[in-house]
C-alpha cells in the first residue's frame, strides 16, 4: 500500500472515482427501480394478471418481451407491477428495524443498567419468538397481505439492528476522540449528533442493504405460506417460489425475478458503499 | 397403466392431450416403454418411497389425514373388507359375509389363525371392541356416524360377528372398507397412535418425527407368500423437487400420495425411471357457500357454474391430467353418473343467469385458498380469471390449513373455497345442512336415506343417480375435475395399484424385478 | 461481577417467560384447532370434541397457561399435543441435527467470510477486492431454496458424492451423519459467508482509516501484526455481534434448507408445530430458543469485554 508517492496518489484519485462509481451506478439501479415501479401505474405491456393457459411457458422475446408464467402471463408486466411491493417492502421492513433498532439500541448504550438490561433482553425475546408467528398473528388480526408480512419482518429485524448500535455505540463512547469531545463539556445530544451516529452509519448501512435484501427474499418465504402478496397480485418473490415448480418446463419465469431481485440486491449495495465514503468522516 | 396416458380411457381437453402425445413422444424415445408384467414376482429387497405430509397420528380411527391412512392402512392395518384396485368389495379380515335382504343384519366370517403383530390371535372379540368404540359419539374415534346405525354386535363364537342395525344400511359394507374401521388388538389403547399394531403385511417398527415410517415385512402374514418386499420405509420430503431429486439420486425408489403433475413429467424425461397415472377419487370443488347472499340464490350459483372453463382449469393445475365431472362423485367410485353435460362452459349464460338474479354488473366475492394445497391454489387463481370475465369480480386470500379448517370448515365464514375431497363415497355430505356448503335440501336428505335402506344393487345405483343429479341441479358447488394419481418408480418395480379406489399406498404386491 | 451474574441470571428467567407467554397469547388469538387438524377434515365435531376434552383444550386458557408455567418451573416442558411425545425429547432429538448444522454453516461463514472481508478491506479498489464483494452480493440476493436444489443436482444427482437429502442418525453411523449434513451446510452457510465478508470488509475499512493504526503503521509495526492485532481485533467486535444474532436466526430458520434436504431439524418442527396449534410444543421451542439466544448474548457480551477492554460491566 505504501509504494511510492506518485503511484499512491493515482490510487487514491482511482480510489475516489470508483467510490464515486459505486455511488452513481447504485442509485442509477435504485432510480430505474423507482422509475418501474411508478411507470407500472400508467403502462404496461400487458394485463399482469391476465390468464391465457394457451401462452404458458413463452420464451422471451415475441409479443412477451420476458416470456410468460405458468398461466400464461406476461412476466415482464408482472416484475413491473411486482417492483411496488418489492420497493414498499423493503422500504418498511428496514426503516423498522433500523428506527425501531435505533431508538432502542441508542437509549440502551446511552442510560446502561436496568434500561440496558430491560430493553435488550426485550429483543432477546423478541429473537427468540417465531417471525411466522407473528406474521400468521398480523395476518389474522388485519388479514392476510403485503401490510401484515412487511410488518412482521420489520419488527423481526428490529433486535438486529439494536444490537448492533448498543455495540457501536457502546465502544465509541470509549473512544479518544468521543472522550475528548466530552471533556470538552459536549452534550449528550451534540456527542450522539456529531460523533456516534456517523461512526456507526457506515455499518448500519451495509446491514440496512443486507436486510434489504432479506427482506425481498422473506416475502417471498411468506408469500410461500400464504401470508405475503396474495395472488393473482404479483411479488418478485412470489414469482420466484411459483416458477420454482416449474424449472423444467422452462427457466424463465424463476430467471427473470431471480434477476430483478439480484440487480436490486446489487444496486442497494453499490449504494450503501457509495454512501458509507460519503458519509464517513474520516474517509471524507 | 403404465408410462404416462397411452390408453387412457378418460375425457381429456386438447391441450391435455397434446401435452400428453408430446409426453408419449418423449416416453418413446427414450425406450422406457416397459411390458406391465415383464417378470415374474419375486421376494426380497427394501423399497424407500417418499411422501409429501407428515401425519399427526399413525391411527386411521384417531385422523382422517391422508398422510396417515396411505402409510398404514392395508399395509400394516386392515379391516373386515377390503376395496381392490379395481374398487370391488373383497375379502380382508372376514372370509365371508351374508346380508340380509332388507340390509339389517350383517354376518361375518372371520379368517381363522390370524395373528396380530405382537403375536396376540385375531378373533371376534377385537371386532366387538373396536366397533363399540367406533360408534360411541363421545370416544374421540374419527366419526361415529358411519357406524351409528349399529344397534348391537354380537359374536357368538369367535370366529363369527354380527351387526343389528337399527334401520335398513346399504352402505355399512363399504364403510367397513374405510380406514377408519380398521381393527386393532382388543385393549391395546392410546399406543394404537404412535405405534400401531395390526394384522397386516408389514409390521411397524419405527417412526422417526419429521423423517419417516420404517415397516418390515411381518412373517405371519396369513396371505401366504405375501408380501414380496422385506420392508419399506415412508420418507417425508415436502419439498417437490426434492423429492424429484431423491428419485434421480438414487436415495428413494418412488414417490406416491400428492405427486404433481410437473415431476411426473421431470421423472418421465429421466432413463430409468416411470410413471404410473390413474383416477383418484378426489373430488375437487369450487365450494360455495350456500346461505350467503348472493350465492343463496341458485341462479347465481348455476351462472358461477357455467362461467368455469372446467378443462383450462385442469391444464392449468394439472397439465391436463385429470378428469371433468359434474356432481360430487368421481369416475373411481361405484355409482358414478355423468353429470358433465348440465353446465358447459358458457359465459353468455353466466351472464344471463346473472342478469336474471338481479346482477346484470355482477358483484364482489372472496376466494379463500388452503395455501398448502398447490392444485388448489393454481385451480383457483385461474378460476377466480374465469368470473371475472361474467363481471364478478372475485379478491383471492390464501389461507393456512389450521385456518382453513376452523374459519372455513368449521365456522362456513367464506363465500367460496377450493378443495379437493379425497374421502370416496362422501356424497352423504350433502345431507349435513351443517356442512360447510351450508346446503340444506330435505330431498338430498330423503335420496341419502332412501340409498341406505335400498338393497339391491341396480335400485342404489339408481338412486345415487337420482342424488347427483338432484345437487347437480341445484349446482351447490362447481365440482371441476377428478385430480390423477401417480405414481413414480424405478423401472424395475412393479405391482402397484392401477386406480386408486382410497387414498392408500398398498405395497403388499409390489416387488423389484430380478 | 456476582452482582452482575446474578441480575443476569433473573433477567434470564424473565426474558424466556416473556417469550413464551407471547408464544401462548398469540397462539390463543390465531384460528385454528389442535383437535380438528388431528382429525382432519372427515371427522365429526362430537369426535373433534371429545378429543379437546381428551388434550385438556377445553379448560380455560388461564387455567392451561398456569399450568404450564408450574411444569416449566419443575423444568418439564410438558407433552406435545399433537405428536403426543414429551416436548423436550422431541426438541433434544431435533437439535441432534440442528446444533451441528448450525455450528457447520457458522464454522463455514466465518472461515470463508473473515478472511475474504480482511483481505478485501486491504486491498481495497482492486479486483480481488470486486471478486469478493461480488461473491458477497451475490451470495445474499441468492435464495438459499435455489443453492439447496443446484448443490442436490450436482453433487447428489450428477456426481453422487453426497445423499440428496435425509438424515442418518448420529448413532447409527457418525460419518454419514456427518456426511448428510454437508451440503445442507453449505447451502445455509454460503449465504451468511456472503453478509459476514461484507460486515468484516467494512468494520475493517473503519478500522484501517483510524488515527491509531496510521500511528501504528508510522512507527513501522509490521502490517501483518497490525491486522491482527488490531484491525481483526476491533473489527470482530461487530463479526461477534452478528455471528451472534445470526446463530439465533439459524437455529430456526434453517426451515427452508431443512424443507429442502428434508432433514429432521428445529426449523421444521417450529412450522409443524406452529401449523398444528400445538401449543406446548411452540412454547417449548420458543424457550428452547430464548435460552440459546441468551447464552450467545453472554457470550458476546463477555467476548466485548475481551476484545475491546474499554468496555466493562458492573
Amino acid at each position: 500500500m505504501n509504494q511510492g508517492t506518485g503511484q499512491n496518489k493515482l490510487t487514491v484519485t482511482a480510489r475516489r472515482l470508483r467510490g464515486r462509481w459505486n455511488l452513481v451506478v447504485g442509485v442509477v439501479i435504485l432510480l430505474a427501480l423507482v422509475a418501474t415501479a411508478v411507470a407500472s401505474y400508467f403502462y404496461v405491456p400487458h394485463d399482469p394478471n391476465r390468464i391465457s393457459v394457451m401462452n404458458r411457458f413463452q420464451p422471451p422475446g415475441g409479443e412477451f418481451r420476458l416470456g410468460t408464467d405458468q398461466f400464461g402471463r406476461d412476466l415482464l408486466s408482472r416484475i413491473m407491477v411486482g417492483s411496488r411491493v418489492t420497493i414498499l417492502v423493503g422500504v418498511v421492513a428496514v426503516g423498522i428495524g433500523l428506527t425501531a433498532g435505533l431508538l432502542l439500541g441508542g437509549l440502551a448504550a446511552q442510560y446502561g443498567r436496568w434500561i440496558d438490561e430491560t430493553l435488550m433482553r426485550l429483543m432477546d425475546a423478541v429473537a427468540a419468538y417465531p417471525p411466522l408467528l407473528l406474521a400468521i398473528l398480523f395476518g389474522s388480526i388485519m388479514g392476510p397481505g403485503v401490510v401484515s408480512g412487511m410488518l412482521a419482518i420489520g419488527i423481526a429485524t428490529v433486535p438486529l439492528f439494536a444490537r448492533l448500535v448498543r455495540a457501536n455505540f457502546l465502544t465509541l463512547r470509549e473512544a479518544e476522540f468521543v472522550q475528548a469531545a466530552r471533556a470538552a463539556g459536549a452534550s449528550n445530544a451534540r456527542i450522539l449528533w456529531r460523533h456516534l451516529l456517523p461512526n456507526t452509519a457506515a455499518i448500519l448501512l451495509v446491514q440496512a442493504t443486507i436486510a434489504f435484501a432479506n427482506a425481498i427474499l422473506a416475502e417471498a418465504a411468506l408469500s410461500y405460506l400464504g401470508l405475503g402478496t396474495q395472488p393473482p397480485h404479483p411479488s418478485w418473490g412470489r414469482m420466484l417460489r411459483e416458477a420454482q415448480d416449474f424449472l423444467v418446463f422452462s427457466p424463465y419465469p424463476a430467471l427473470m425475478p431471480g434477476m430483478a431481485i439480484a440487480v436490486t440486491v446489487l444496486g442497494l449495495n453499490l449504494l450503501g458503499d457509495g454512501l458509507r465514503d460519503l458519509l464517513d468522516p474520516k474517509t471524507r | 397403466m403404465d408410462v404416462g396416458n397411452l390408453r387412457h380411457p378418460h375425457r381429456r381437453s386438447r391441450l391435455g392431450r397434446v401435452i400428453a402425445v408430446l409426453a408419449m413422444a418423449a416416453a418413446l424415445s427414450l425406450g422406457l416403454l416397459v411390458p406391465a408384467m415383464a417378470q415374474q414376482p419375486s421376494r426380497g429387497g427394501h423399497l424407500t418411497i417418499a411422501q409429501s405430509a407428515e401425519p399427526p397420528v399413525l391411527d386411521p380411527s384417531a385422523t382422517t389425514a391422508t398422510a396417515a391412512t396411505s402409510i398404514v392402512h392395508h399395509n400394516v392395518l386392515e379391516g373386515l373388507v377390503k376395496v381392490d384396485g379395481n374398487g370391488n368389495l373383497v375379502p380382508g379380515l372376514a372370509e365371508s359375509w351374508t346380508v340380509s335382504p332388507d340390509a339389517t343384519e350383517y354376518v361375518f366370517r372371520l379368517r381363522q389363525g390370524v395373528r396380530f403383530h405382537n403375536g396376540q390371535p385375531f378373533t371376534s372379540a377385537d371386532v366387538k371392541a373396536k366397533f363399540e368404540v367406533a360408534r360411541d359419539p363421545n370416544s374421540g374415534h374419527t366419526n361415529y356416524l358411519y357406524y351409528e346405525n349399529i344397534a348391537a354386535i354380537e359374536t357368538p363364537d369367535d370366529y363369527t360377528v354380527i351387526f343389528r342395525m337399527s334401520e335398513p344400511d346399504a352402505e355399512f359394507l363399504y364403510n367397513l372398507a374405510r380406514p377408519d374401521s380398521v381393527i386393532p388388538p382388543a385393549g391395546y389403547g392410546e399406543a394404537q397412535r404412535t405405534h400401531p399394531i395390526g394384522t397386516g403385511p408389514f409390521r411397524f417398527v419405527e417412526w422417526v418425527r419429521g423423517s419417516h415410517v420404517r415397516l418390515e415385512r411381518f412373517d405371519g402374514y396369513y396371505r401366504p407368500g405375501l408380501p414380496y418386499l422385506d420392508g419399506v420405509t415412508f420418507r417425508f420430503i415436502a419439498d417437490p423437487n426434492a423429492q424429484v431429486a431423491a428419485l434421480l439420486a438414487g436415495d428413494i425408489d418412488a414417490i406416491g400420495g400428492a405427486v404433481t403433475a410437473e415431476q411426473a413429467f421431470r421423472v418421465q424425461q429421466a432413463p430409468g425411471f416411470k410413471v404410473i397415472e390413474g383416477p383418484s377419487t378426489s373430488t375437487v370443488v369450487l365450494a360455495m357457500n350456500n346461505s350467503r347472499a348472493p350465492l343463496n340464490d341458485v341462479r347465481v350459483r348455476r351462472a358461477i357454474n357455467h362461467a368455469v372453463n372446467k378443462e383450462e382449469v385442469m391444464v392449468g393445475a394439472e397439465f391436463g391430467f385429470g378428469q371433468v365431472i359434474g356432481s360430487h362423485m368421481t369416475p373411481a367410485e361405484p355409482y358414478y353418473a355423468d353429470m358433465t353435460e348440465m353446465y358447459p362452459y358458457d359465459p353468455a349464460r353466466a351472464r344471463a343467469f346473472l342478469a336474471e338474479a338481479g346482477y346484470p354488473n355482477g358483484f364482489r366475492l372472496t376466494l379463500s385458498l388452503p395455501n398448502s394445497y398447490t392444485y388448489a391454489v393454481r385451480a383457483g387463481e385461474i378460476m377466480a380469471e374465469h368470473l371475472s370475465r361474467v363481471g364478478i369480480q372475485v379478491d383471492i386470500e390464501l389461507v393456512e390449513w389450521a385456518t382453513w379448517l376452523s374459519r372455513i370448515f368449521g365456522q362456513a365464514d367464506y363465500d367460496l373455497t377450493v378443495i379437493g375431497h379425497a374421502e370416496p363415497m362422501d356424497i352423504n355430505i350433502y345431507a349435513n345442512p351443517n356442512y360447510y356448503f351450508r346446503y340444506d335440501s330435505p330431498e338430498a336428505r330423503a335420496l341419502l336415506a332412501e340409498a341406505r335402506s335400498t338393497g339391491s344393487e341396480e335400485g342404489r345405483r339408481d338412486v345415487y343417480r337420482r342424488l347427483q343429479e338432484h345437487i347437480a341441479r341445484d349446482a351447490v358447488n362447481v365440482w371441476v375435475y377428478a385430480r390423477p394419481y401417480f405414481i413414480l418408480s424405478r423401472t424395475d418395480l412393479y405391482g402397484w395399484w392401477e386406480k386408486l379406489p382410497m387414498v392408500i399406498t398398498d405395497v403388499t404386491e409390489v416387488y423389484f424385478a430380478r | 461481577m456476582q452482582v452482575y451474574l446474578i441480575r443476569r441470571a433473573i433477567t434470564f428467567a424473565v426474558t424466556v417467560w416473556l417469550a413464551a407467554s407471547l408464544a401462548f397469547v398469540t397462539l390463543l388469538i390465531i384460528p385454528g384447532n389442535p383437535a380438528q387438524i388431528i382429525l382432519g377434515i372427515d371427522a365429526s365435531p362430537s369426535a373433534v370434541a371429545a378429543v379437546e376434552r381428551a388434550l385438556g383444550l377445553d379448560e380455560p386458557p388461564m387455567v392451561r397457561y398456569l399450568r404450564w408455567l408450574g411444569d416449566l418451573a419443575r423444568l418439564d416442558l410438558g407433552t406435545s399435543l399433537v405428536y403426543g411425545v414429551p416436548v423436550g425429547s422431541l426438541i433434544a432429538e431435533r437439535l441432534r441435527v440442528t446444533l451441528p448444522l448450525t455450528i457447520m454453516a457458522l464454522v463455514l461463514a466465518t472461515v470463508l467470510g473473515v478472511p475474504l472481508g480482511l483481505f478485501a478491506a486491504r486491498r481495497r479498489g482492486s479486483w480481488a477486492d470486486l471478486a469478493a464483494t461480488a461473491f458477497a452480493q451475490i451470495g445474499i440476493a441468492t435464495p438459499s431454496f435455489w443453492l439447496g436444489i443446484f448443490l442436490i443436482l450436482v453433487f447428489a444427482v450428477n456426481l453422487r458424492w453426497l445423499p440428496a437429502g435425509g438424515f442418518t442418525p448420529w448413532s447409527q453411523n457418525p460419518g454419514k451423519a456427518f456426511l448428510s449434513l454437508v451440503l445442507p451446510a453449505f447451502a445455509l452457510g454460503l449465504a451468511r459467508a456472503a453478509s459476514l465478508t461484507r460486515i468484516v470488509r467494512s468494520a475493517a475499512l473503519e478500522v484501517l482509516s483510524a488515527d491509531y493504526i496510521r500511528t501504528a503503521r508510522a512507527k513501522g509495526v509490521p502490517e501483518g501484526v497490525v491486522i491482527r492485532r488490531h484491525v481483526l481485533r476491533n473489527a470482530l467486535i461487530a463479526v461477534a455481534t452478528v455471528i451472534s444474532l445470526e446463530t439465533a436466526q439459524l437455529l430456526a430458520g434453517a426451515i427452508i434448507v431443512e424443507n429442502v434436504f428434508t432433514l429432521p431439524g428445529l426449523g421444521t418442527l417450529v412450522l409443524n408445530a406452529v401449523s398444528n396449534r400445538d401449543f406446548p410444543l411452540v412454547q417449548g421451542i420458543v424457550v428452547c430458543i430464548a435460552c440459546v439466544i441468551l447464552v450467545l448474548s453472554l457470550v458476546t457480551d463477555i467476548l466485548y469485554a475481551y476484545l475491546d477492554p474499554r468496555i466493562r460491566y458492573s
